[in-house]
């Protein structure tokens, strides 16, 4: 029986059901992939026809949430706002989506997000980074905000590195309901928007302060 | 001898800056103070505070071992200076602390003669001047906190605040049902910052336990310290208000905002926004003396009905705590930081009292037990003598009898000032913490009545509300 494209998205989204369940219920860690296809009525070996680890699956939950934040971000968006409030919203509505995945953010950042990840995670890894930048990169030209000439990649590296540390503060935030992360994330975007409004002078010879 | 004095005034630290105008250090400090955020690490925090204290230090060390060998004049000036120098410092940590040490400006700037004027001036300012929320951070903590945004909870709600709170913002909004709101948001985590500011403040006095009266100083602070972490309770806070606005139903002329409990929680506190003036833009208009009386008066008849009949003392009073409403009528704001007596510090109270009535050796009785007296501290003439005034200008307004008391008078407020400077430098900080209260209390509304320049029967009030409390 020949397997369709209907048929192949419509188990893909049964293992990612399954995925979104188990993992928010017993944790990413208890999880096997056995207990996945099972819940998603597979077979084991059926599910590496989809994705290659746990771990990929842990990314692809992730992927989704954002590119559903992003979305929010884009309707909730007023137009006026300061661009660190613009910052903010955007970082803000992909961890509302995110929020039942909280547990599996430390593995997603360690996994496809750091720079030593392995090639097939991290090249979703890439492109997540390539969404999230995009918005950041939109948002910095639209406001003016940097006297550069154009927003270059040590900015968006820059911004990128604060991303992942507000993400990694979030994963493992134990104030109630997480509200340290608000002002951590409001701390650091401030400061980012600042810094590319007040660019650093040429560091030729020792650094002197006007 | 000599070389080795001169060396070690040679160590000291020179003066904590250059000396510039005290005008272009504020500019300077208060343009510094809008780009700072609030710090969220204890480590962080300490190290605020901790270099703040050891250069206010080091300041008055320096100008004290300087003063030894310097004329009376030189050192007034070196003083004066020193201690506006320290007021910046403080101002300075006091937007990056923003929550417990702006608290603490607000009640320096109620005490005119305590820092320079034009530094009361700027920090009567700070009551409405901290850097803000932005609304993505205020929607998402409102979610946080009520389950929903704003514009889900609220038939409208303002994306700007229209008042800094000393702990977050104000926000205008309107119910579905058309009631009119002033919504106080707390800064994300505040709550926790002051609780671990607190820590850090203990660690600092631990110094000043060297004092003859180290312990009871610790324990004020402790009391202190009870009292802003109650205030960073909403929850508190409008269980003060439900209970002063029932308190003060009778009085036609006198406002408590309602709350609003669905839409309030310990970190949200939605409020009847209340249309008038704060005092000091009232007084801007240039009101007539007897409506300045009349406020005046209502002031004090509604905290001394709060005070006597409810045991319960407005920990606050401030100019922006204070409203002169469209039609008239007194509003009363901010009951964050309300003390409600129990048993014991209602006897102490009722005791002052009694010492009033009786004079002599009552009141002798009354202060040693108030303010927590050794029987060998007791016997002290010269602290007793200096309590003994401090009583006298307590009571000065209600011993005129049915005369009415002109708080306009400068040489009141500020003899009260001094006595309150003679209690630090006399070491006489001994006292039962909950005069700390009493006195913040009883000074700030006096301050209020003078900065109207209101004439007020006190002694009159004053007696109506002890008998209907039956004291």
């Amino acid at each position: 029986m020949r397997v369709t494209s209907d048929t192949k998205r419509e188990t893909r989204e049964r293992i990612l059901a399954a995925a979104r369940r188990l993992f928010v219920a017993r944790g990413f860690e208890a999880t096997t992939i056995r207990e996945l296809a099972a819940e998603a009525r597979i077979a084991a070996g059926t599910l590496f026809n989809y994705f290659d680890s746990k771990e990929a699956l842990a990314v692809a939950l992730v992927e989704e949430a954002l590119d559903a934040g992003r979305a929010d971000f884009r309707a909730k968006l007023r137009g006026g706002e300061e661009l660190s409030e613009e910052l903010f919203l955007h970082v803000v509505t992909g961890l509302r989506r995110l929020e039942a995945y909280r547990g599996l953010v430390g593995t997603v950042l360690e996994t496809a997000l750091s720079p030593f990840a392995h090639s097939g995670i991290s090249q979703r890894g890439a492109d997540l980074r390539l969404a999230h930048l995009e918005v950041v990169e939109e948002l910095i030209a639209k406001a003016g905000a940097t006297a550069a000439p154009s927003v270059g990649p040590v900015t968006l590296h820059l911004y990128w590195t604060l991303y992942l540390g507000v993400m990694a503060f979030w994963s493992g935030d134990e104030s109630p309901q997480q509200e340290d992360t608000l002002g951590v994330l409001d701390e650091s975007l401030r400061v980012f928007a600042l810094a590319l409004a007040n660019p650093a002078p040429p560091t030729s010879g020792p650094a002197t302060r006007s | 001898m000599e070389a080795r004095i001169a060396d070690l005034i040679a160590s000291l630290p020179e003066e904590l800056e250059e000396p510039t105008s005290a005008q272009a250090e504020l500019a300077r400090i208060l343009a510094d103070l809008a780009s700072r955020p609030v710090p969220t690490g204890r480590v962080h925090r300490a190290w605020s505070l901790g270099t703040l204290s050891a250069k206010i230090a080091a300041g008055w060390m320096v100008t004290h071992v300087r003063g030894a060998f310097a004329g009376e004049e030189e050192r007034t000036r070196r003083t004066n200076e020193q201690r506006l120098r320290a007021a910046l410092a403080i101002l300075g940590s006091m937007g990056y602390m923003r929550g417990a040490v702006m608290k603490v400006g607000q009640i320096l700037a109620n005490y005119p003669d305590l820092v320079p004027e034009q530094l009361t001036n700027t920090l009567a300012m700070l009551h409405f001047e901290a850097p803000p929320m932005h609304y993505a951070l205020l929607g998402e903590h409102v979610r946080h906190e009520l389950g929903a945004e704003p514009e889900e909870l609220f038939e409208s709600f303002e994306r700007e605040a229209f008042a800094a709170a000393s702990l977050g913002q104000v926000h205008r909004a309107r119910t579905r049902d058309g009631d009119e709101l002033a919504v106080k948001i707390q800064y994300p985590g505040i709550g926790r910052t002051i609780e671990s500011d607190f820590k850090n403040l203990s660690i600092l006095a631990a110094p000043m336990r060297l004092g003859p009266d180290g312990d009871n100083f610790a324990a004020q602070i402790a009391y202190v310290r009870d009292m802003l972490l109650l205030e960073v309770d909403y929850e508190s806070e409008a269980r003060f208000l439900e209970r002063a606005r029932e308190a003060l139903s009778e009085l036609e002329d006198v406002v408590v905002p309602r709350v609003f409990r669905d839409l309030s929680t310990r970190r949200i506190l939605s409020m009847e926004r209340l249309e008038g003036l704060h005092l000091t833009e009232w007084l801007a208009t240039n009101p007539p003396q007897s409506e300045r009386d009349r406020i005046g008066t209502l002031l004090n008849r509604a905290t001394g009905r709060l005070f006597f009949s409810e045991r319960l003392c407005w920990g606050d009073p401030h100019p922006g705590n204070v409203m002169v409403l469209e039609d008239g009528r007194l509003g009363l704001l901010d009951f964050g930081s309300c003390r409600s007596f129990d048993g014991h510090e209602w006897g102490l109270i009722t005791l002052g009292v009694d010492g009033y009535r009786e004079g002599g050796a009552k009141l002798r009785e009354a202060m040693s037990v108030g303010c927590d007296l050794s029987a060998e501290q007791a016997a002290d003439p010269e602290r007793m003598k200096f309590l003994m005034a401090y009583a006298a200008w307590y009571w000065e307004p209600m011993a005129v009898g049915d005369e009415a008391f002109d708080f306009s008078d400068p040489d009141y407020i500020q003899r009260g000032m001094q006595l309150f400077g003679e209690t630090s430098s006399r070491r006489y900080t001994r006292s039962h913490p909950v005069n700390l209260y009493n006195a913040r209390f009883l000074y700030g509304v006096r301050v209020l009545c003078h900065l109207m320049k209101a004439r007020v029967h006190a002694g009159t009030i004053t007696h109506e509300e002890l008998e209907r409390a039956g004291i």
